[in-house]
């Protein structure tokens, strides 16, 4: 049964994949498989990801006036 | 503390969605077959489901292939496990149609469908050929979960509903709250409304970026690119160009009052911008994304209950964390202005 497992994996690989590309890589076909769970799991990181990305930004940018201050306070 | 309670409810409903997104199981549904194509006479062929219980439903398993609304019989060959049965399609030599639908039915999945799952080109056809037709039993399932509905290509990516989707809701508030700040810059002139309409557009942007991403991924892997020429999202990489180019024209201006007024203007231009390609224009157009020739985005007739349950939530919830980013940098900019040039700006 093993390969017709394999045959069903590239089917639905294939078939999740029909609208556009023909050739299917490893990474795309992991994605296929268990109901494309994984591009939710993708999303989810990319949106966490992008607001940890702002956050650091952020924190660089409170950085620069901490120092600012700080150098006054001791020009003082 | 009492305060902040709009930040707790923020943690809270975004905690909420989080777990509820990932642990809702998704209604049982058909993926697909491992082989398309059948031929006259006996055909073997997976079919693949996910969520369903193939095994623990045992006998009461039936599998109808269907076209035109005239029912042909398929046998149960082998039960492999609940996500898979091995089926035994047996067609006559002629045929009227070369597509079918399947359909799968148990008593405890209910009935499931895939349209368009076998197709028999090389079977010749003639107009007056009948299936060995049957009738098919309508089984409902044994019991109603409490899962996202399946939806044929989308899958378990129904719940980017949860990321994608909400934001967007969270830079149209961003941007309208920078929009009418903008108003009432050009109203009354002051520092504080050019500031608050300038920090409400940055972390716009990071919300239009995100919204812009996610939504390549889901493309992918939904509709097979990572960009489709659809109204709506050529509408939103426009919006969010426009924005890029309000930031380009600040930073293009010297003068100070000359930069908020201008900027002011340009802001409120956008905004209608956005409102126009987003909200009304895709009503109007044809296209991939959902939401075409009605109401925008998923309708009424897309969220079952259950979505909403998360849905309106997870809207609520990453708006409150947009409104909290805009304001930590609004502070911010306000404590820069203060440092740099002395001004007191609130």
């Amino acid at each position: 049964m093993s390969s017709k497992k394999i045959a069903l994996i590239l089917a639905l690989t294939v078939a999740g994949a029909r609208a556009g590309a023909t050739t299917v890589s490893p990474l795309e076909g992991a994605f296929f498989e268990s109901a494309k769970i994984y591009v939710v799991v993708a999303v989810a990181v990319l949106i966490l990801g992008g607001i940890f990305a702002y956050l650091i930004a952020l924190e660089r940018k409170l950085k620069k006036l901490e120092n600012e201050v700080n150098q006054r306070n001791t020009a003082k | 503390m009492l305060k902040h309670w709009w930040k707790v409810l923020t943690a809270v409903l975004l905690f909420y969605v989080l777990v509820m997104s990932f642990m809702v199981k998704l209604d049982p549904g058909l993926i697909g077959v491992d082989q398309t194509r059948l031929e006259a006479g006996v055909n073997e062929r997976i079919v693949a489901g996910a969520n369903t219980h193939f095994a623990k439903a045992k006998d009461s398993n039936q599998i109808f292939l269907e076209q035109d609304s005239v029912y042909l019989c398929a046998e149960v060959a082998e039960v492999l496990s609940d996500g898979q049965v091995i089926v035994r399609i047996t067609l006559p030599d002629s045929l009227r149609l070369s597509f079918f639908n399947l359909y799968v039915n148990n008593d405890i999945d209910g009935t499931m469908s895939l349209a368009n799952a076998f197709n028999a080109p090389e079977v010749p056809r003639s107009p007056g050929a009948d299936l060995p037709a049957c009738v098919p039993q309508v089984k409902t399932a044994a019991y109603a979960p409490f899962g996202f509905p399946f939806q044929p290509v989308i899958f378990e990516t129904i719940r980017n509903l949860m990321f994608h989707v909400p934001m967007w809701f969270s830079m149209f508030f961003i941007m309208l709250i920078s929009f009418i700040s903008s108003l009432r810059y050009l109203a009354k002139p002051s520092r504080e409304m050019d500031l608050r309409a300038l920090n409400a557009v940055r972390v716009g942007l990071v919300f239009a970026v995100l919204g812009l991403v996610t939504g390549a991924v889901w493309a992918r892997f939904t509709w097979g690119d990572w960009w489709v020429n659809d109204p709506q999202l050529n509408g939103a990489l426009v919006t969010f160009l426009i924005y890029v180019g309000y930031m380009v024209l600040r930073a293009s201006i010297e003068d100070d009052q000359k930069r908020a007024r201008v900027a002011a203007v340009a802001n409120i231009f956008a905004y209608v911008i956005l409102f126009i390609l987003l909200m009304i224009l895709p009503r109007f157009t044809e296209g991939l994304h959902p939401g075409k020739g009605g109401n925008p985005g998923f309708n009424s007739y897309d969220l079952d209950s259950s979505l909403r349950a998360v849905f309106y939530p997870a809207v609520i919830g990453w708006i409150l964390l947009g409104y909290w980013m805009y304001r930590l940098r609004l502070r911010m900019n306000r404590l820069e202005l203060q440092l740099y040039y002395g001004e007191n700006v609130k």
